[in-house]
């Protein structure tokens, strides 16, 4: 079995406010494979987003461990950091706010090759960027365009283009497509999947909408309120989703099939509590029609199928 | 826009582009050519009077209106105005141009530095900010010269200080605005350093509003270097300068208003060029203005 490319180890992040602290991500654990995918998904706010940031190191980590080629990266500072940031980059949501409006294609795409100090040479450099614009579908006369000259679709290309610039085997995609209407969706989805078809990346997709992650990912992470909840290989999930949480979120997508349209739905009645000083037991448990008082206990992640790991009590045996 | 070779627009660089589109703002080479106009004559006041015309009274024709001997007039010594107003513009522009300069860049420091790590280092700059605005800009400026004794150089320093505060809030409420965009996180990410996101990405983005305010902030400066000077701390008479003249003949304003109006038309037409200039630049260092 190959070594996981990037893995992480009971991380924690949370965070102090005024009322007591915030658990964002609790206690999660991943493996990615290199040149596979592993989508997240989960509702706002259930810390899929602080998870990407965490692993990058946008934010520091409560406690816990981030494994990259099996090296523990929390403890790297300044030079060793920035050789992992060659390695690791990130796909951020909104193509308009993630994009310097001072900053034309060009510059936006070769800032981080010069600031890796990969290549020194203006001319080296003009090429590349010419190089990774071809790559990432750009036509190459936009290099001394503005974002602000750009439509959406474009514009998440030069995102794109940035985290590849330095050639990273790792990418966090932060809801890339969520921002985009859906014919530009299939573009950046199937231009992600040509790129990791060709380098052999590894991404960590995050984001809400499940038919992109069914369409993308090997493996899927269901998170609820910081903790994951499901993890289980793409098929396996779709075609057996085990926890109440997850089974919710399925039966909330969509369908054109007609067969089923006056079925009775599976929907989630209340709100998310709040994440601040949570109780122990499971986190879904008040929004859960299967709930009992052994939810009250601590859960923890059990193999109910070959890859497939839940969180709820109605599992553990 | 006019360019004579009709490159296509991205065979420029962006230098050039600024400067292509600061050429094409009419408002702002009107700036530029006034403020050139005001630099030219009070660097060529050697040529165009004498320094003794400074101090040298001519009590017969005290008061008399601007003419052919007198172009501005005279005061009520007899001093002539021209002389007076063309020496005194090198004080107010130097003094001016050097307080906004000190006070832009330290306010800038300290208020990017608290905006930009936020935290304890915010709380504490912030405290120290709050302090130096608890105190009016004048007594404050009044206290350090008292401290460090009396002189322009001292002059422009405590009016520099007695601004930093200013700067320092418009710089951190910028920086806060910025500090948690996409772009800088995605900096960060490929490992910008902080002196190189500040400098690259957020000055540009956040300087709009500063560049505004640092140019209306000079016409209050040559009025506060006046006041001063009014004090008897820094500028005092009989030496020039433009609001030195202003404070010094406004018991005769009401009889000769010309004595209040020419000084003033002075301050009225630098604020006006710096800050026809100081737009002119916001516009053009942003892409989005049209080219």
């Amino acid at each position: 079995m190959t070594a996981p490319l990037v893995e992480t180890r009971n991380l924690k992040k949370y965070f102090k406010t005024s009322r007591g602290l915030l658990h964002a991500v609790e206690d999660v654990n991943l493996q990615i494979l290199p040149g596979k995918t592993l989508g997240v998904v989960g509702e706002s706010g259930c810390g899929k987003s602080t998870l990407g940031r965490t692993i990058l190191r946008l934010q520091e980590a409560t406690d816990g461990e981030i494994l990259y080629n099996g090296e523990n990266i929390r403890k790297y500072r300044g030079k060793d950091m920035r050789k992992i940031h060659l390695n690791m980059q990130m796909v951020f949501q909104d193509p308009y706010s993630s994009l310097d409006p001072r900053m034309s294609v060009h510059d936006l795409i070769a800032e981080p090759v010069a600031v890796c100090g990969l290549m020194r040479n203006k001319v080296e450099i003009k090429e590349h960027v010419h190089e990774i614009m071809e790559m990432c579908g750009l036509p190459a006369n936009h290099s001394n365009l503005y974002p602000h000259e750009l439509d959406g679709g474009l514009r998440q290309r030069v995102g794109l283009a940035r985290a590849m610039a330095v050639s990273p085997k790792f990418i966090v995609c932060d809801e890339p497509v969520s921002a985009l209407d859906v014919s530009i969706q299939a573009q950046i989805l199937n231009l992600l999947m040509d790129l990791q078809e060709q380098r052999g990346l590894c991404y960590m997709f995050i984001t809400h909408d499940l038919c992109v992650v069914k369409h993308i990912s090997n493996e899927i992470m269901v998170m609820y309120m910081g903790q994951t909840i499901e993890y289980a290989p793409t098929a396996e999930l779709f075609a057996h989703p085990a926890h109440p949480y997850t089974k919710a979120l399925l039966a909330a997508v969509p369908t054109i099939d007609l067969s089923k349209r006056n079925q009775e739905h599976f929907t989630l009645k209340g709100e998310v509590t709040s994440p601040i000083n949570p109780a122990p037991g499971c986190r879904f448990a008040p929004r859960c029609p299967y709930a009992c008082d052994k939810c009250k206990e601590p859960c923890q992640l059990h193999e109910i199928a070959p890859g497939h790991l839940v969180s709820c009590k109605l599992f553990e045996k | 826009m006019a360019r004579k070779h009709k490159k296509p627009l991205s065979e420029y660089s962006t230098g050039q582009l600024v400067m292509f589109r600061f050429r094409k703002n009419k408002l702002a080479m009107f700036g530029v050519f006034l403020l050139a106009l005001v630099f030219l004559a009070v660097l060529l006041a050697p040529v165009l009077s004498s320094y003794e015309a400074v101090t040298k009274m001519h009590i017969r024709d005290k008061f008399s209106a601007p003419n052919a001997t007198y172009i501005f007039g005279t005061d009520e010594f007899g001093r002539d105005l021209f002389a007076r107003i063309l020496y005194g513009g090198r004080i107010s522009l130097l003094c001016s141009f050097a307080i906004i300069g000190i006070a832009f860049v330290i306010g800038a420091l300290i208020g990017g530095a608290a905006g930009y790590f936020g935290g304890k280092v915010d709380t504490i700059l912030m405290r120290i900010v709050d302090m130096l605005m608890a105190v009016p800009s004048a007594l404050l400026a009044m206290a350090i010269i008292t401290a460090l004794g009396n002189g322009i150089w001292k002059l422009v320093v405590a009016l520099a200080i007695s601004q930093v505060a200013r700067f320092a809030r418009i710089v951190r409420s910028s920086v806060l605005t910025l500090r948690n965009v996409e772009y800088i996180e995605a900096a960060k990410c490929y490992g910008c350093s902080s002196l190189r996101i500040i400098l690259k990405h957020i000055l540009p983005n956040g300087i709009g509003p500063i560049i505004v305010s640092a140019t209306l902030c000079l016409g209050q400066t040559i009025l506060s270097i006046s006041s001063m000077g009014y004090l008897g701390l820094g500028v005092a008479s009989p030496t020039p300068e433009w609001g030195t003249i202003i404070s010094e003949n406004k018991i005769n304003i009401q009889a000769y208003p010309y004595l209040g109006i020419i000084p003033g038309i002075c301050i009225c037409l630098t604020v006006m060029a710096v800050n026809f200039i100081g737009d002119g630049l916001r516009d053009a260092f942003d892409p989005r203005t049209k080219n």
